[in-house]
């Protein structure tokens, strides 16, 4: 008999797919809050220094989902699976399941887009883009492989990163904040400001999403399983239009408007990355953040896809998440999910992802009224 | 010639036989007799019947043997009244004096002890045998710790003896609920393994899951803690250590006390302790003995040596190479000054030296004391002095590695410094092929890694990640009057959490 390993097959690797209260929490606020900041300062340059008012009418403007999920949650023991089902039936459920998953399978392919771009702008300037999207595509796959809990436990040692380098970029651009950047409060106008917002409605929509995942954790012994609490979903999102409003709002005294410029992505790229107005200093920080944020951004993309995929198909979640990940591979390839894309499709999807909760909330009524 | 012959696999299933003629010829088959010369077997008569003794020389103190085992028996006047199948209580209760004896059942049991050092005593017409312990295993006394050093707090090390170690951690856990199972380890050269906890404070699902590991290994020989180490942790391909290696009784008794377990065994100056996480291995045993503030100052000055460690030369080729810009014009021109006259890449050049640097490591630590100081003299001047005046590495370099050094010495446990060694090295690849980019994509990959591992079912780098409720002690070093009482994977009364 030869030496192995004093280990059961599948003993840590049952739990890959499962993502629990906290490190679906962290994931989550790191993508939204990122995937928004990256919208209104990259994808929309249009809305000038007020891109922290389009949040403002996002969070708005999605409250009716994220409402919706918290009383299917509050009706349904936390359980927002089992609302939806109840709503519209178990295929109706993955039927939806599957939609989001492709929509989110788009999504990432626009972040490894973004973050690709970003490598390149930033640091590799002559190198081919493919040889950068492959090695990110393939690191975000691996990431998602390893399961929910430790890509969201990642994130909840990022945030805490994230705190101590915002702390320093803080500290070396407090004499150069101006608060008259911000004015005037309206920018560019309402039209402006209101057209992004339906865009940034997709990803606080993605909340309600996050809390269709979330696996829960059992309690030995008692046979219990226990949930995430529904007033929870409030909190993640209150949490998100604070930091992301307040993040943004601090980006804007730190930087003169961008008017008349160029609307593509290259400048809100020039502004934070490149040498231009920003302090080199601070450019460290700045970068550390930036490519870290849009790789958790892009693993939380792919791993709510995969496991939406699971749900929708009843097929292995890592598996989805190893073929969705190669599609979204695929697409930046192609470069079909470039900015004007991108946002065009975060604003057809936002408006939908919402309405399907709404929706959703209101099929669960007439049903139990019926 | 003996009368019998057994094979050896035969014999092992065998209980003592009747006459002392077959005892020896199983003892000849197993033990390989008279080839095998340390082997004692000595007969004599002892009540008008006659006994064999049988034993390894070396193990067993032979001043006992010849006082509470030979002289009784040898002395003893013939007893008429002791029927033959009497005669083993006869003679464990009324004749010897040694006090652990006991009864023996089959060869494969008697094989065993033998080897552990046990003497045992066969008599003429009984299907029985006693064991007698008079062990007396050489072994170091208790000394310094050499590799956990520290200013304040206990000096005692473990040794090489099973039951010296045991006895050093009750010393400092004086508890009635510290509880010490035996278990043989391996499948042929069984290896005596003790796992310690304590009742009501080590979650028993943890305790019963390594009692399940440590009895499935099937290695032939096991020699020592590591070997167990490598064999029941959790992510045996993991680069970093999941249950921590100590060899001082006070960080064991420290760690049982929080919920952990204790898994020592015999000839290893090491316990092992588990569940274990990545700040187990940040932490060293005078942290809690300083006041607190110290305590957190150390710590800190730990954190940056280890990011030091894991990052300088990494950021030094990507900051250097890709983005220069983000480098004070000062420093960029005396890099590109200092880098003028040497002839290699910026990656080439911190290679070289950072091999110069494992070799001088390790050569450290094979090297005989006597000869010590000529390795500094080769570390210092000719690898340092010479390679800056001879062009083949920058001062600036020397400076990197130094600090990179410094830096992953501060680590506590040796196990996890070489595991942030080797990535180190990764992310001066990563560095090297795809600047800032490469480093924030690697180190993205390590914490996932890192977040989804975990040590006997306790996640790897909670309580941060996941965030788990329990003491606090995580990277401050809080006042004792704050710190909670209990670690995340302690015993829960009434409930308790199975995954993240």
């Amino acid at each position: 008999m030869g030496v192995r390993w004093a280990l059961t097959k599948n003993q840590n690797t049952e739990e890959n797919e499962e993502i629990t209260h906290f490190p679906m929490c962290a994931l989550t606020l790191v993508a939204v809050i990122t995937r928004i900041f990256y919208l209104i300062v990259i994808d929309t340059p249009e809305t000038e220094n007020s891109g922290w008012l389009s949040v403002l009418f996002g969070a708005a403007l999605s409250l009716p989902a994220v409402i919706s999920a918290y009383f299917l949650m509050k009706k349904n023991d936390s359980s927002l699976e089992t609302g939806a089902c109840k709503a519209i039936g178990k295929a109706g459920f993955r039927f939806l399941c599957l939609v989001i998953s492709l929509a989110l399978t788009y999504e990432t392919s626009a972040l490894f887009t973004i973050l690709t771009s970003s490598g390149a702008y930033a640091t590799l300037y002559n190198t081919h883009k493919l040889l950068l999207l492959v090695p990110t595509s393939l690191a975000v796959i691996y990431a998602c492989t390893k399961g929910g809990n430790g890509i969201g436990g990642a994130a909840e040692v990022w945030i805490r990163i994230y705190i101590i380098l915002y702390a320093v970029i803080l500290f070396l651009e407090y004499n150069t904040m101006n608060a008259s950047n911000i004015f005037p409060i309206f920018g560019p106008g309402a039209r402006s400001l209101l057209k992004s917002a339906v865009s940034v409605m997709m990803y606080y929509c993605l909340i309600p999403v996050s809390f269709l995942i979330e696996s829960g954790y059992s309690v030995k012994g008692r046979g219990i399983h226990k949930r995430i609490k529904p007033e929870s979903i409030l909190l993640v999102f209150l949490l998100c239009v604070l930091i992301t409003t307040a993040l943004l709002v601090i980006h804007s005294m730190m930087y003169p408007s961008l008017t008349l410029t160029s609307i593509k992505r290259s400048a809100g790229m020039d502004l934070m990355l490149s040498n231009g107005r920003s302090n080199r200093t601070v450019q460290l920080p700045i970068l550390i953040i930036w490519f870290s944020s849009l790789a958790l951004s892009s693993g939380y993309m792919l791993f709510c896809a995969g496991r939406l995929m699971n749900k929708a198909l009843s097929e292995s979640g890592r598996k989805c998440m190893f073929l969705l990940g190669m599609v979204s591979m695929v697409i930046a390839l192609f470069r079909l999910s470039g900015q004007e894309r991108a946002v065009r499709f975060s604003a057809c999807f936002g408006p939908f992802l919402s309405s399907a909760f709404f929706l959703l909330a209101f099929f669960y009524i007439v049903r139990k009224k019926g | 010639m003996p009368d019998f012959f057994y094979s050896e696999s035969e014999v092992l299933r065998l209980t003592p036989r009747k006459t002392l003629e077959e005892n020896k010829a199983c003892l000849s088959a197993i033990f390989h007799l008279p080839d095998n010369m340390d082997v004692i077997v000595k007969k004599f008569d002892s009540f008008g019947f006659s006994a064999m003794i049988v034993y390894i020389e070396g193990l067993v103190d032979t001043e006992k043997l010849s006082e509470c085992v030979m002289k009784p028996l040898i002395d003893a006047k013939e007893e008429k009244n002791v029927l033959p199948k009497d005669r083993i209580s006869f003679i464990k209760t009324d004749v010897l004096y040694a006090t652990q004896v006991s009864e023996a059942e089959t060869f494969l049991d008697i094989s065993r002890e033998i080897l552990s050092g046990i003497c045992v005593l066969f008599i003429d017409e009984c299907e029985q045998a006693l064991f007698i312990d008079l062990r007396k295993m050489p072994h170091r006394p208790v000394n310094r710790t050499n590799n956990e050093s520290v200013v304040l707090g206990s000096q005692e090390g473990f040794v090489e003896n099973l039951r010296m170690n045991i006895s050093l951690i009750r010393k400092n856990l004086r508890t009635t609920q510290l509880v010490t199972e035996i278990i043989d380890v391996g499948s042929e050269n069984k290896t005596k393994a003790a796992i310690m906890y304590v009742k009501n404070v080590t979650d028993e699902h943890i305790v019963d899951e390594a009692r399940r590991r440590l009895k499935s290994i099937s290695a032939k020989t096991l020699i020592g803690t590591g070997q167990i180490q490598q064999l029941i942790e959790d992510h045996p391909l993991s680069l970093f250590p999941q249950i921590l290696q100590t060899e001082r009784p006070d960080r064991a008794a420290a760690g049982l006390s929080e919920g952990q377990f204790a898994i020592l065994t015999d000839n290893s100056p090491y316990a092992l302790l588990g569940p274990s996480t990545i700040f187990h291995f940040l932490h060293a045993s005078d942290d809690s003995f300083m006041r607190w503030q110290y305590g957190t100052f150390v710590r800190f000055i730990r954190i940056m040596g280890i990011l030091f460690s894991l990052l300088l030369p990494g950021m030094y080729i990507a900051l250097t190479q890709f983005h220069s810009h983000l480098l004070p014009m000062n420093l960029l021109s005396s890099i590109a000054e200092a880098r003028a006259n040497v002839p290699f890449s910026i990656l080439g050049e911190i290679l070289f030296m950072e091999f110069a640097f494992h070799l001088i490591n390790e050569a450290g630590t094979r090297i005989p004391s006597q000869i010590g100081s000529a390795l500094g003299i080769v570390g210092a001047l000719i690898l340092g002095q010479a390679a800056v005046t001879a062009n083949i590495a920058s001062p600036i370099l020397i400076i990197i590695v130094a600090i990179t050094g410094l830096g992953n010495f501060v680590i506590p446990s040796y196990a996890l410094s070489i595991g942030l060694q080797i990535y180190r090295l990764i992310i001066l690849f990563a560095g090297a092929m795809f600047g800032l980019y490469g480093i924030v994509l690697a180190l993205f990959l390590i914490t996932v890694s890192v977040c989804s591992m975990r040590s006997f079912g306790a996640p790897y780098v909670s309580p941060l990640a996941p965030k788990r409720s329990g003491k606090g002690d995580v990277i401050l070093r809080m006042p004792f009057g704050f710190k909670r009482a209990k670690a995340f994977f302690e015993k829960k009364v009434g409930e308790e959490k199975t995954d993240a």
